[in-house]
C-alpha cells in the first residue's frame, strides 16, 4: 500500500483537480445556500482552496522560495478575520431579526 | 483683455447685482443696465476703432490665452464682423431684457438680474469663441441660468418645462461633443481645438456624420421642425427676459453655429448635405407658418413664427453663397429684434388686458393706439414689409437661395407670403375686429414703451440704411466658409441639388 | 521615510483606541479632533515625503500615481470624520439608534484608510492581497455599525457575502497567476506573463476583472451596491461610494498597468462593452430611486461606467483622465454627502421628494449640493465636465466613437435625473413651517471648500497639468 502510494504520488495536475472542485463547489455554494452562515462556509471554501492552489504551486512551481506558503498563512489569516466579522454581523442581525435567511433580506427593495 | 472684458463684464456686473441686493440695495436693475451699457460701450469702441472700409483684415480682435496646453485647449477669443454684429445684438437686447423686467420681476430680483446677465456671458462666449473646447463650454454655460430663469421666475408647468429644455439642448451639446472629439482626432499634426486649424483640417469619410452631430445641436437650439418640441411650451413658460432671450439670442446662438461652425468646418459634407438641410429649411418656414396661424396663444404664435422665420436662416445658411449669407445675418438680427418686440407686446397685454389669449383679444385699438401702432410696426416687421429690417434678410436670403435652385426660393417666397397673412391676422384679431369684454385696458407706457420703440427704431434703420451692418457681415463668408468667394466655386452645387432632387437642370 | 504617512495613520489609530479606554463618555468627543489631528499629520507627512523611491526591497513602492492615490484617500478619510462626528458625538437632532463606540468606529475607519493606502503602493502580491484585505474588511463592520437597526445590518451582510465573493476571485486569479510565474513579486510577475500559457493567464485576467468589476461596481457585478449604500451609516455610505471605488481604481491600476501592462491593449473591446453596460443600467435604474442613497449608488454605478472609459486609450492618457476624474469624482460626491448626511441628521429625512424647499431654508447648502450634482452631471465648466471630457475624448480616439454617443446620451440621463434633486431643492414648495436648519461651521466648510474645488479644477488646469506632467516620469519609470 505504501509502496503503491510512493509510485503514484498526486502531480501537479491532480492538485489543481482538487482545488478547482473545492472552488466550484463553494461557488456552488454560495450560490444556492439559503443561511447566511452556510454561505460564509462556502465562501471559505473558496477561499482556502486559493490558498491550497498557492501552496502547491509553490512546491511544483517554485520549490527554491516559500513564497506560496506564507502567502498559504495569510490568507488563512485573512479569511479568519473575514469569517469573525462576517460571523459578528450575523449574530447581531439573528438577534434582531430572528433569521439570517438570505431570502428574507429584502427590506430595501423597492 | 478687451474680448474677455467684453465677456466677463455681465458675469461681474450680475454678481455686483446680486450681492448688492443681498445688503438691501434697491438698485439692482441699474446696475444691470449700467453694465450693460458699459459692455456696449466697449464694443462700440471696437465698430469705431476697426472701420469695416479696412476690410483687408477679417478678424478685429484675437487673443489667445494657453488653458491645457496638453490636450491643446486654448481660451482664444477672435471677433470679426459677425461676432461684433451678434455680440451687440447680444448686449442690446440684454438691455431691452432688463427694461422689460423691471417690473414684471418682483422677487429676488439681485439672482434674477445674476442669471440672467450670466446667460448673457455665456451667449457673448459663444460669439467670440475661436476654440471649439471653449465654445462648448460657453455653449453649455449659458444653459443653466436660463433653466433658473424659467423655473424661477417662470409660469405654469416649468419645473417640467425647463427640464425638457433642458434635456433637449444638452442632448443636442452632446452630440456636437462627440462631433467635436472626431473632429478633433482628425486633425493630423498634433492635437488642437483651435478652429482656424481645424478649420483646414478635412475628416475624411466621416466627415458627414461629424457634420450631422453640429447640425442636429444646432438644430436643437434654433429650433428646426423635428426637434421643436420644447419650444413653444418654453416660450409661454419663460418670463417675457426669458423668452426675449431665448428666442432673441439662443435661437441666434444656433444660427451662428450652422454659418460659422457647421458648413465651414466640412464644406463637402454640407454641400452634400445641403439640399437636404435646404429641405429642412423650406419646411420649418412652411410648417412654422401653418402652426403659427393656428395658435390662439400669443407666446406659442410667436414660437412658431420664430421657426418659421428661422427657416430663412437654415435655407440660406446652406445655399453657400455670399447674398445669402448677408441675408442670413440680417435676417438673424432682425428677428433678434423684432422677436423681441413681440414678446414685449405679449407681456404688455398680459399685464394690461389680462390675457395673453388671442381669441379673447379685439379691438384694443381705441383704447391703446400706442399699443396699436408698435404691434402694428412690429408685425410688419416680422412679415418683411420693405423699410424694416427683416425685408432685407428675407429678400438677400430668397436671391441667394435663387441662385442655386429655384424651386427652394419659391417655396421659400411663399411662405414670406404665408408670413403676411399670419401677421396681419395677428394685427387684426388683436387691435381691430369687433371689441372684446374688457377691451378698454391701459395703453402701453414707460420702460416697455422706450424698449419696443428702441427695437423699432433699430429696425427702421436696419431696413432703411443696412449697408453698416452688410459691409460689417461682408469679409466673413470668404474666410468662413472655407471657399474663394467668387460665385463661380458654387457652380457644382446647383447640379448636386438637382440630381438630389430629381429636377431638371436649369 | 517613505512610509512615514501611513506609520502616521496607523500609530493615530492605535492612539485613538488606547485614548478611548481611558476617556469617560463625554470626554470622548476629543477622539474626532484627534482623528482628524492624525489625517492631517498624515497628509502632512505625504507633503514632505519623496514622491518616488521604494522600501523593503522593493515591497512597498511609492510614485506620483501612489501619491496622488494617497492623497485621495486621505481626503476621503477626513471629509468622512467630518460628516460622522456630529452623529456620533450625539449632536445631531435626528438622533440614529445603535449609534456610538467612536472610539472603534474612528479605528477602524483609520484602518481601512491605511489599508487603501498600502494597496496602492504594494508592490507585492502577499502585500497587495493583505492591504486589499485590510482595507475591505472594516468596511464590512462600518455598514453594519447600526446593531440594532435591521437595514444596516442587512446590508453589512450583504457586504460581507459579496466582499469576500470578490476577494475569493481575487485571490484565485492571483494563485493561478502565481502558479504561471513562481513569482510574488509584481515586477517579476509581468516580466515573465509574455511567455505563460494563454488560456490559464485568460482564467487569471478573467478572475481579477470580476473580483475588481465587484469593487468598482461594473455590471454586472453592481448589485450589490443600492442595498450597501442604502442600509449602512450615511456618512459610511459617503466613504464607501469614494474610498472604495478609488480603492478599486488603484487595485486596477496595479493590476492593468503592472501585472498585465502592454497584454492590456487587446481587451479594449471588452472594456468599451462593460463600460457601456455598466454606464446605461446605471442610469436608467437611478431615474426611478426614491432614496436618494440608494440613487446615489446607481449614480456611482454609472460613474464607474465613465472612469474605465480611460482603460481604452493608452496609458499616459489613460492614467491621468481617470485620476483626474477619480479626485473630481470624490470631490463632488464627498459635497453632495457631506449635505444628504447633514439633512439626515438634521431631519431624518433620506428620500428625494424630502428635499423640497431646501433652497429656501438653507440656500447656501442647497448651491453647494447643485453645484457638486451638476459637476457630476459634467456640466461645464465645472471639473465634472472637464474630467468626463477627458474620459470621452480617450475613447474617441481609441476610435470607439460609437460609445462616446452612449457615454453622452447617458450624460444627457443622468442630468434628467439630477435634475430631479435640484428641482426638488428650489422649485417644489417648503414644507409648512420649515424654518432654517442649523448648520455647523464645519460641515459649511466642507461643503464651501468641496464645491468650491469642484468649480475651480474646471477652470483652473493646474490639477490635471501636475497629474499629466506626473504620470509621463511615472511611465518613464515603469518602462525604463
Amino acid at each position: 500500500m505504501t509502496e503503491f502510494l510512493a509510485q503514484h504520488t498526486p502531480t501537479l495536475t491532480h492538485w489543481l483537480y482538487l482545488s478547482t472542485l473545492l472552488f466550484s463547489i463553494g461557488l456552488y455554494g454560495l450560490l444556492t445556500r439559503r443561511n447566511a452562515v452556510g454561505i460564509l462556509m462556502a465562501v471559505e471554501l473558496m477561499l482556502n482552496s486559493a490558498a491550497l492552489n498557492f501552496v502547491v504551486f509553490n512546491r511544483f512551481c517554485a520549490p527554491a522560495t516559500v513564497d506560496g506558503q506564507i502567502m498559504a498563512i495569510f490568507v488563512i489569516a485573512a479569511a479568519a478575520a473575514e469569517v469573525v466579522v462576517g460571523m459578528a454581523i450575523f449574530v447581531a442581525l439573528y438577534r434582531y431579526r430572528g433569521t439570517v435567511d438570505v431570502n428574507a433580506m429584502d427590506t430595501m427593495k423597492d | 483683455m478687451t474680448l474677455q472684458l467684453i465677456i466677463l463684464l455681465p458675469l461681474l456686473g450680475g454678481i455686483v447685482a446680486w450681492i448688492s441686493e443681498r445688503r438691501g440695495s434697491s438698485d439692482v436693475r441699474w446696475i444691470a443696465l449700467i453694465t450693460l451699457a458699459a459692455d456696449f460701450a466697449l464694443l462700440l469702441s471696437v465698430w469705431a476703432g476697426h472701420p469695416a472700409a479696412a476690410g483687408a483684415s477679417r478678424v478685429l480682435l484675437d487673443e489667445n490665452l494657453p488653458w491645457i496646453p496638453q490636450l491643446g485647449i486654448g481660451f482664444h477669443l477672435s471677433m470679426d464682423g459677425l461676432s461684433l454684429l451678434m455680440a451687440l445684438l447680444t448686449v442690446f437686447l440684454g438691455a431691452i431684457a432688463v427694461l422689460v423686467s423691471w417690473t414684471e420681476i418682483r422677487e429676488r430680483i439681485g439672482a434674477f438680474h445674476f442669471h440672467l446677465l450670466a446667460c448673457l456671458t455665456g451667449i457673448l462666449g459663444v460669439f467670440l469663441s475661436a476654440d471649439l473646447f471653449l465654445f462648448f463650454v460657453f455653449y453649455e454655460v449659458m444653459l443653466i441660468p436660463m433653466y433658473f430663469l424659467i423655473v424661477f421666475w417662470g409660469e405654469d408647468a416649468k419645473g417640467r418645462v425647463a427640464a425638457k429644455f433642458v434635456m433637449y439642448t444638452q442632448a443636442g451639446g452632446l452630440l456636437m461633443l462627440v462631433s467635436i472629439l472626431g473632429l478633433y482626432f482628425a486633425e493630423g499634426s498634433g492635437h488642437t481645438f483651435d478652429y482656424n486649424r481645424l478649420l483646414a483640417t478635412r475628416a475624411g469619410a466621416s466627415s458627414a456624420l461629424l457634420m450631422l452631430g453640429f447640425f442636429l445641436a444646432f438644430g436643437v437650439k434654433l429650433p428646426i421642425i423635428p426637434l421643436h418640441g420644447w419650444q413653444a411650451e418654453t416660450y409661454s413658460a419663460a418670463p417675457t427676459a426669458g423668452g426675449i432671450i431665448l428666442s432673441g439670442l439662443m435661437a441666434k446662438a444656433g444660427a451662428y453655429g450652422l454659418i460659422r461652425f457647421a458648413i465651414p468646418l466640412f464644406p463637402d459634407a454640407a454641400h452634400r448635405f445641403a439640399p437636404c438641410a435646404m429641405g429642412f429649411g423650406v419646411i420649418a418656414i412652411l410648417y412654422g407658418g401653418l402652426l403659427a396661424f393656428s395658435q390662439t396663444d400669443l407666446k406659442r404664435f410667436i414660437a412658431y413664427s420664430s421657426i418659421s422665420h428661422l427657416g430663412f436662416v437654415v435655407l440660406g445658411a446652406f445655399a453657400m453663397n455670399a447674398t445669402a449669407y448677408q441675408g442670413v445675418v440680417m435676417q438673424m438680427i432682425c428677428h433678434g429684434l423684432s422677436v423681441a418686440g413681440l414678446f414685449i407686446l405679449a407681456a404688455v397685454l398680459r399685464d394690461n388686458a389680462g390675457t395673453n389669449d388671442i381669441e379673447r383679444l379685439g379691438g384694443l385699438w381705441h383704447s391703446a393706439p400706442r399699443l396699436g401702432v408698435t404691434g402694428s410696426l412690429l408685425a410688419m416687421a416680422t412679415l418683411g414689409l420693405p423699410g424694416l429690417g427683416n425685408f432685407i434678410g428675407e429678400f438677400l436670403i430668397l436671391l441667394g437661395v435663387y441662385k442655386v435652385s429655384v424651386t427652394y426660393a419659391a417655396i421659400g417666397a411663399f411662405g414670406a407670403v404665408a408670413s403676411t397673412i399670419y401677421a396681419l391676422w395677428l394685427v387684426q384679431r388683436i387691435f381691430l375686429g369687433p371689441r372684446r369684454e374688457g377691451a378698454s385696458i391701459r395703453d402701453i407706457s414707460g420702460r416697455s414703451l422706450v424698449a419696443a420703440a428702441a427695437l423699432i427704431a433699430a429696425l427702421l434703420w436696419l431696413g432703411l440704411y443696412p449697408q453698416p451692418v452688410l459691409q460689417r457681415a461682408e469679409p466673413s463668408p470668404r474666410a468662413v466658409m472655407g471657399t474663394p468667394a467668387s460665385d463661380n466655386s458654387f457652380e457644382l452645387h446647383p447640379r448636386i441639388l438637382a440630381r438630389a432632387l430629381e429636377l431638371p437642370r436649369e | 521615510m517613505l512610509m512615514l504617512p501611513e506609520i502616521i495613520v496607523v500609530l493615530t489609530a492605535g492612539v485613538v483606541l488606547c485614548l478611548d479606554l481611558f476617556l469617560t463618555e463625554r470626554s470622548r468627543v476629543i477622539l474626532a479632533p484627534v482623528t482628524l489631528l492624525g489625517l492631517a499629520l498624515g497628509f502632512a507627512a505625504l507633503l514632505v515625503t519623496p514622491q518616488t523611491g521604494d522600501l523593503l526591497g522593493g515591497r512597498f513602492g511609492m510614485d506620483p500615481i501612489a501619491w496622488w492615490f494617497k492623497v485621495i484617500f486621505l481626503i476621503a478619510g477626513f471629509v468622512t470624520v467630518i460628516l460622522s462626528m456630529d452623529l456620533l458625538d450625539g449632536r445631531a437632532a435626528h438622533r440614529m439608534r445603535g449609534i456610538g463606540f467612536r472610539g472603534e468606529y474612528y479605528t477602524i475607519l483609520l484602518s481601512t484608510i491605511v489599508g487603501m493606502m498600502f494597496l496602492i503602493s504594494a508592490r507585492e502580491t502577499i502585500t497587495l492581497y493583505v492591504s486589499l484585505e485590510t482595507a475591505t474588511i472594516p468596511l464590512f463592520v462600518l455598514t453594519a455599525w447600526r446593531r440594532d437597526h435591521v437595514q444596516s445590518g442587512e446590508a453589512g451582510l450583504k457586504y460581507v457575502i459579496i466582499g469576500a465573493l470578490a476577494s475569493a476571485f481575487i485571490l484565485y486569479g492571483l494563485s493561478i497567476l502565481y502558479g504561471l510565474t513562481g513569482q510574488t513579486s509584481i515586477v517579476g510577475m509581468s516580466a515573465k506573463l509574455a511567455d505563460v500559457p494563454r488560456p490559464a493567464f485568460w482564467l487569471a485576467a478573467a478572475m481579477l476583472m470580476t473580483g475588481v468589476g465587484f469593487k468598482l461596481t461594473i455590471v454586472p457585478f453592481h448589485m450589490w451596491a443600492a442595498d450597501v449604500y442604502e442600509g449602512a451609516p450615511a456618512p459610511v455610505t459617503a466613504y464607501l461610494s469614494v474610498a472604495s471605488k478609488a480603492a478599486g481604481l488603484a487595485f486596477m491600476f496595479q493590476v492593468f498597468y503592472r501585472i498585465f501592462g502592454s497584454e492590456l491593449a487587446g481587451w479594449t473591446p471588452l472594456i468599451a462593452a462593460f463600460a457601456a453596460v455598466t454606464m446605461s443600467l446605471g442610469n436608467l435604474v437611478a431615474i426611478v430611486q426614491d432614496n436618494i442613497k440608494r440613487f446615489m449608488a446607481f449614480s456611482a454605478i454609472s460613474q464607474a461606467g465613465y472612469l474605465i472609459l480611460g482603460f481604452l486609450g493608452p496609458a499616459d492618457n489613460g492614467v491621468p483622465a481617470m485620476l483626474f476624474y477619480m479626485l473630481v469624482y470624490i470631490l463632488s460626491n464627498l459635497a453632495v454627502f457631506a449635505c444628504i448626511v447633514w439633512y439626515s441628521n438634521e431631519t431624518g429625512r433620506e428620500r428625494i421628494e424630502e428635499y423640497r424647499g431646501l433652497s429656501l431654508t438653507n440656500p447656501i447648502m442647497a448651491l453647494g449640493m447643485m453645484i457638486a450634482l451638476f459637476s457630476l452631471a459634467g456640466i461645464p465648466p465645472l471639473s465634472g465636465f472637464v474630467g468626463k471630457f477627458f474620459l470621452f475624448s480617450i475613447a474617441a480616439k481609441a476610435g470607439y466613437n460609437w460609445l462616446v454617443a452612449v457615454a453622452a446620451v447617458n450624460s444627457t440621463i443622468s442630468l434628467f435625473y439630477y435634475l430631479r434633486i435640484v428641482r426638488q431643492m428650489y422649485i417644489e414648495p417648503i414644507y409648512e413651517g420649515a424654518g432654517t436648519l442649523p448648520v455647523r461651521y464645519t460641515v459649511a466648510a466642507t461643503v464651501g471648500l468641496l464645491s468650491l474645488a469642484v468649480a475651480l479644477m474646471g477652470v483652473i488646469p493646474y490639477f490635471y497639468e501636475t497629474i499629466h506632467a506626473q504620470t509621463i516620469t511615472w511611465l518613464a519609470s515603469l518602462i525604463g
